[in-house]
């Protein structure tokens, strides 16, 4: 249908998932319309997957072949009986179309086959071989243009998988493709394109280049996704909030870190969607369990005194150390100051057994809040848990994605440098832009940190 | 605007609008522009209602400005500097080599350690010459400029600005250029001092030395001399060297010509050691500056750049509708879902349709449970053939009951309605179907099935209670997975 790029009839027996399989080659969520029930898609429709500014790879989608039987007979009794062409008669049947009202539908599809360059016919896999189908693939072989059968519900239907190759081999149909538009997977749309290329020699830099970007643009959007999640635990790692001592005052800022969290990881999902491309009311609603009472990471728990990296030890240290704290917290420590001063908390630490209840009972300072270790756990399970989802998830699916994390210790594998992340982001208060406005996402130390991340997250997946 | 102001514009966009992009507001075609020329042309667009970029222009002046008032002052300490040791020197003697180690090695020093930052940057720095540069700045604005608050992104396209000038291979550039240009300032006020002053003052150059030998001051001093004569300043000989040794007898009638080639060799040597290497460093600096602001990239790959494309130019066009359609659907079923699974009749003539091969052998044995008699009769209907034969035969069947297996799970179509309606068209048998759950399909959709084939019931005119449910789910449960 255009000339300088490619154009691919989509066609297939009723409910199929022909539609389905377009919405997700384009990753268009609202192409056409989808429905479990035949006769769905009532007219021809397309969409174009641009391949460089001015050549495309167009896919027509086709209403489905419901009454192939009735038109393979009626193919066959033209010309009395004599050997005549495949694409004679498909013209013939046109010609004389207005003669058969009940089958426009099928003339559509019969007009598609022979308009575009070539044919993706689209299988149920979890239906047996049924006399329709062949006449359908009959049907398909007298357009004479190559056909790539497209094996779809491969995991409902796998049982019928043999069936169904034995049955295409010997209608000479050797080139086909599982894809299945639920259980979305990459390596299987290339495979598709890569059929195309054995199937059309003239076309095959074009589908080169196709197959090319398709992989650039999808490495490029799971990068993006990974920098966005990893970026997300950044903030929420490195978040703190300062707080007086008292009862009512630490209970209020729980609450407030506990709402500023789930709104940053809400956000970060909903981008995430828009990333790729699914609709926002594709999500199974499931909040951050951020735990009771947060943690509580004051000056003088353990993991914020070994971030500071000095441990003071001799007792030369311990008698000034107690003053010179005392003094400190009168005057009002900020958190800079506290970094300055580490080597005096480092000497605090040191004389913690014996003097820890008086200066606890003399501190009528501040404290620091941030998320506890569960927490930020779960944070990042469920985000390595939702990417996958994405991954794998075509654009014709109905079913909701559920980020949410189990129990089961099979899935919740933990990165190796957990701990280590987990100080080195808490060390960091300014690198959470939740809490301050004066932040630096793009200082050196934290895009390092956020490339790490990334690696971690973009481990798994190969991108073929 | 050049290339690269239009891509700092971009920048400038992306720190506004912070995470996502908003969708754009274009009016001309553009199909045929690239991703990138849409992004330049959006933030060009953009600029017109945030007012970046008379920020932009206000920062890098501000930068310049700065620059130049630094290079004002350190001018003026290098004259200062000139001067201070002429006047403290005693009497009319200047020891040649103090004056020029003094304003030489601190230069050198500093250009050492400027080397190992250029080279080095990345291990030594880590940003905080950056962030020292831009606290500075920020202080100078936040003291001297009182509208900076008239923008309400003032500070976000502040840091968005300087962030990308001044970090990575950029900030590199720009910050050594402008140390040589200090050092460049220094020397040039240094040299003008120095001519002033000699040209002013009498003073007669000496050299001393404690421990080193007089050949190796000579040595010294010639090789000093050695770039300065071949360019032809006049430079001392070996005998006016040894003369000026302190403490050697003077020739009187020579002092002028000496004190003159001496002047010479300070005044060159202070331009071809000092000077002139700032200068061409300062030169080279520019020009990798600029280079690297042609090469200067947006990070396309970040979720910000990759959301944008999708926007701007995403990669899938819709095509529209080609082939309409003209004649009236079937209206759908509306009528009750519930579901039948009593109603068989006493005896019937058995007949499946598209069966699976399971479903054909639950079937048989369904037949031969309710309807032994006709377990050789029972026929299975899969293809046009078939189809034919039955629609013959089936007048000459006696039975009155007619019973039909079909597969629940299937979605009925055209073809199977347009056949059942010529099998209950024929006669005036009554007809019954049975839809076999395999329980492959979950409850939700097995519901919207049984209504689909309710509606082909309706349409052949088959009773909907004669359309019964036959439950296969605990003989194969090894159906599924
Ligand atoms: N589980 C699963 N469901 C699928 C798959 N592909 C399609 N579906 C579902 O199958 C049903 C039919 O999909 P459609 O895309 O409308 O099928 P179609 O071939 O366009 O149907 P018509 O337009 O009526 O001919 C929908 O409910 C889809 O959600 C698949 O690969 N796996
Ligand atoms: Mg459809």
């Amino acid at each position: 249908m255009n000339n300088s790029g490619l154009s691919v009839a989509v066609v297939g027996h009723a409910n199929a998932g022909k539609t389905s399989l377009i919405r997700t080659l384009l990753r268009d969520t609202e192409f056409g319309e989808v429905a479990d029930q035949a006769g769905t898609t009532r007219h021809v429709e397309g969409g174009a997957l641009a391949i460089d500014e001015n050549k495309n790879l167009a896919l027509f989608d086709t209403p489905g072949l419901e009454d192939s039987m009735r038109l393979f007979y009626l193919l066959s009794t033209f010309f009395d009986g004599q050997s005549v062409d495949g694409i004679e008669r498909l013209n013939y049947f046109l010609a004389h179309l207005s003669d058969y009202p009940e089958l426009q539908q099928e003339a559509k599809v019969l007009r598609a086959l022979l308009n575009n360059d070539i044919i993706f016919y689209v299988i149920d896999l979890r239906e047996p071989v049924l006399g329709k189908y062949r006449d359908e693939l009959h049907i398909l072989s007298y357009a004479a243009k190559p056909v790539i059968p497209v094996l779809n519900f491969t995991i409902e239907g796998a049982a019928n998988l043999e069936q169904w190759k034995t049955q295409l081999a010997r209608l000479n149909f050797h080139a086909f493709v599982s894809f299945d538009n639920v259980h979305f997977k990459f390596a299987d749309e290339l495979k598709i394109y890569q059929k195309m290329q054995t199937l059309l020699t003239d076309k095959e830099e074009l589908l080169q280049e196709l197959i090319n970007q398709r992989r650039q643009q999808w490495s490029e959007l799971f990068n993006a996704a990974a920098e966005l999640a990893g970026s997300l635990f950044i903030e929420c790692a490195s978040l703190r909030y300062k707080t007086f001592n008292g009862e009512k005052e630490i209970e209020q800022t729980t609450a407030k870190l506990q709402q500023v969290v789930r709104e940053a990881e809400k956000k970060c999902v909903r981008r995430l969607l828009k990333l790729y491309q699914f609709r926002k009311d594709d999500l199974r609603n499931s909040q951050l369990p951020v735990e009771q009472g947060g943690w509580e990471l004051d000056l003088f728990s353990a993991d914020n005194l070994q971030e500071f990296g000095i441990k003071l030890t001799g007792n030369i240290a311990k008698g000034a150390g107690l003053g010179v704290a005392i003094d400190l917290v009168t005057a009002g420590m900020t958190l800079g100051a506290a970094a300055v001063t580490g080597g005096i908390a480092g000497a605090l630490w040191g004389v913690k057994q014996h003097y820890f209840d008086e200066i606890q009972a003399k501190i009528k300072g501040s404290r620091y809040i941030c998320l506890n270790d569960v927490t930020l756990q779960v944070l990042w399970l469920r985000q390595v848990k939702l990417l996958q989802a994405l991954q794998k998830r075509g654009h014709a699916s109905f079913a909701k994605i559920d980020y949410q994390i189990t129990e089961q210790r099979r899935e919740n594998e933990l990165p190796e440098n957990w701990s280590k992340w987990l100080r080195k982001a808490r060390s960091r208060p300014e690198w959470s832009s939740l809490s301050s406005q004066s932040i630096e996402p793009a200082e050196n130390k934290r895009l390092l940190f956020m490339k790490e991340l990334c690696q971690e997250l973009v481990k798994g997946e190969s991108l073929l | 605007m050049n290339l690269f102001q239009q891509i700092l514009l971009a920048e400038g966009v992306r720190a506004v609008e912070g995470d996502s992009p908003c969708s754009a507001e274009h009016a001309e075609d553009q199909s045929s522009l690239s991703f990138e020329q849409r992004l330049l042309r959006r933030a060009a667009q953009l600029d017109l209602r945030l007012q970046i970029s008379p920020l932009f222009a206000h920062f890098k002046r501000l930068f310049t400005n700065l620059s130049f008032c630094l290079c004002f002052i350190i001018f003026f300490i290098g004259a200062g500097c000139v001067q201070q040791l002429f006047f403290s020197a005693q009497g009319t003697e200047v020891n040649f080599f103090w004056a020029f180690a003094l304003f030489f090695i601190p230069n050198l020093l500093t250009l050492l350690l400027w080397g190992l930052f250029f080279f080095q940057g990345y291990t030594l720095n880590s940003g905080w010459l950056q962030r020292l540069s831009m606290f500075s700045l920020k202080f100078f604005e936040k003291r001297f400029n009182q509208q900076s608050q008239q923008n309400p992104h003032y500070w976000t396209l502040f840091r968005c600005y300087f962030q990308a000038t001044f970090s990575g291979g950029l900030g590199r550039y720009q910050l050594s250029g402008l140390t040589h240009l200090l050092w460049f300032s220094y020397f040039c006020g240094a040299v003008l001092m120095l001519i002033v002053m000699l040209a002013t003052h009498q003073v007669d150059f000496i050299w001393q030395t404690s421990i080193l030998s007089v050949q190796s001051f000579q040595w010294l001093t010639e090789s000093l001399a050695y770039l300065p004569k071949l360019l032809g300043f006049p430079v001392p000989t070996a005998e006016q060297i040894q003369q000026s040794h302190l403490g050697a007898v003077n020739l009187l009638n020579d002092a002028e010509n000496t004190r003159f080639v001496w002047s010479s060799l300070l005044i060159s040597s202070l331009i071809f050691y000092g000077l002139l290497p700032r200068l061409l460093l300062l030169l080279l600096m520019r020009f990798l500056l600029s280079s690297a602001q042609m090469k200067f990239n947006l990070p396309l790959s970040s979720p910000y750049y990759v959301q944008l494309r999708q926007l701007l130019k995403p990669n899938v066009t819709s095509l529209g509708i080609s082939d309409p359609d003209a004649c009236v659907t079937q209206p759908a079923y509306h009528g009750t879902t519930a579901k039948h699974t009593q109603g068989v009749p006493e005896q019937f003539y058995p007949l499946a349709v598209e069966l699976s091969e399971k479903q054909l052998i639950q079937a048989r044995e369904h037949v031969k449970q309710y309807a032994p008699d006709y377990c050789d009769l029972f026929r299975h209907i899969s293809d046009y053939q078939s189809q034919q034969k039955l629609l013959a035969d089936i007048t000459n069947v006696s039975q009155q009951s007619v019973l039909v297996y079909l597969s629940l799970q299937r979605a009925p179509d055209r073809g199977l309605l347009g056949f059942i309606k010529a099998l209950t068209g024929q006669d005036n048998k009554s007809y019954y179907l049975l839809l076999i759950n395999d329980a492959l399909l979950p409850e939700d959709k097995l519901n919207k099935r049984r209504s689909d084939w309710y509606g082909l019931a309706q349409q052949a005119d088959i009773s909907l209670d004669n359309v019964i449910q036959l439950d296969c789910i605990a003989g194969s449960g090894e159906a599924y997975e």
